[in-house]
């Protein structure tokens, strides 16, 4: 799943630390996040959409050739 | 000020992993420790009959919590036999060459109708398995059907 995370957390002005504190999980698990290294689930996906005021869509997808 | 918890479902599916391969290592040990003390060590059962109740149990717990949420699947009605058939001959292979272990005087005409009864009686519960889970699985569906009614 391919996101556009660090720029909307950026655009909004939130550290990793701030945002992670937002939607109640660590700063790494937000870098790792960012990185595309895990894979969050929908519950928290809609959480970081709520928090940085954007839609699912505009933060997360997926690719063609990835795996659902 | 209290600092805020946090559940960071990151750790929490970490931890919850580890843990599962934790219980994997556990039973597996089980296992091995029961198959040495049965065949080679040739213990009697009531010399280490609370690991065989434990490993039972846990089994047993395993397998009802399993049936009754609904998750023994087993791939559709295609799939059936070949969810059933493999098990229940390697399980009849592994059990008659156990036995055979335990009491080499059995034979093979003898080994062969035992195998072959086990194989029956393992598929027929292995099937039964499948299908009170798959029946478990209509039920709960069922039910959350309800609901949003």
């Amino acid at each position: 799943m391919k996101n556009r995370m660090r720029m909307y957390r950026v655009g909004v002005g939130f550290t990793q630390e701030e945002l992670a504190f937002k939607v109640d999980v660590t700063r790494q698990t937000i870098g790792l996040i960012e990185a595309g290294k895990y894979n969050p689930s929908l519950n928290l996906c809609i959480a970081i959409c709520k928090t940085l005021g954007v839609t699912l869509d505009e933060i997360f997808w997926m690719e063609d050739d990835q795996d659902v | 000020m209290f600092k805020k918890q946090v559940k960071d479902e990151r750790i929490v599916g970490e931890q919850r992993r580890l843990n599962s391969e934790g219980f994997s290592l556990l039973y597996l040990g089980l296992l091995v420790d029961i198959f040495y003390r049965s065949v080679i060590a040739r213990q009697n059962i009531t010399d280490f009959w609370d690991i065989a109740l434990l490993f039972w149990g846990v089994t047993g717990y395993v397998a009802i919590r399993t049936i009754g949420k609904g998750i023994a699947y087993y791939g559709g009605k295609n799939s059936i036999l070949r969810k059933i058939i493999p098990p229940a001959a390697a399980a009849s292979l592994v059990g008659s060459l156990t036995f055979k272990c335990l009491d080499p005087s059995i034979t093979v005409g003898q080994l062969v109708y035992d195998a072959l009864i086990f194989f029956i009686g393992f598929s027929m519960v292995t099937y039964l398995i499948y299908w009170i889970s798959d029946k478990k699985a209509n039920h709960i569906e069922d039910d959350s059907n309800l609901l949003e009614k």
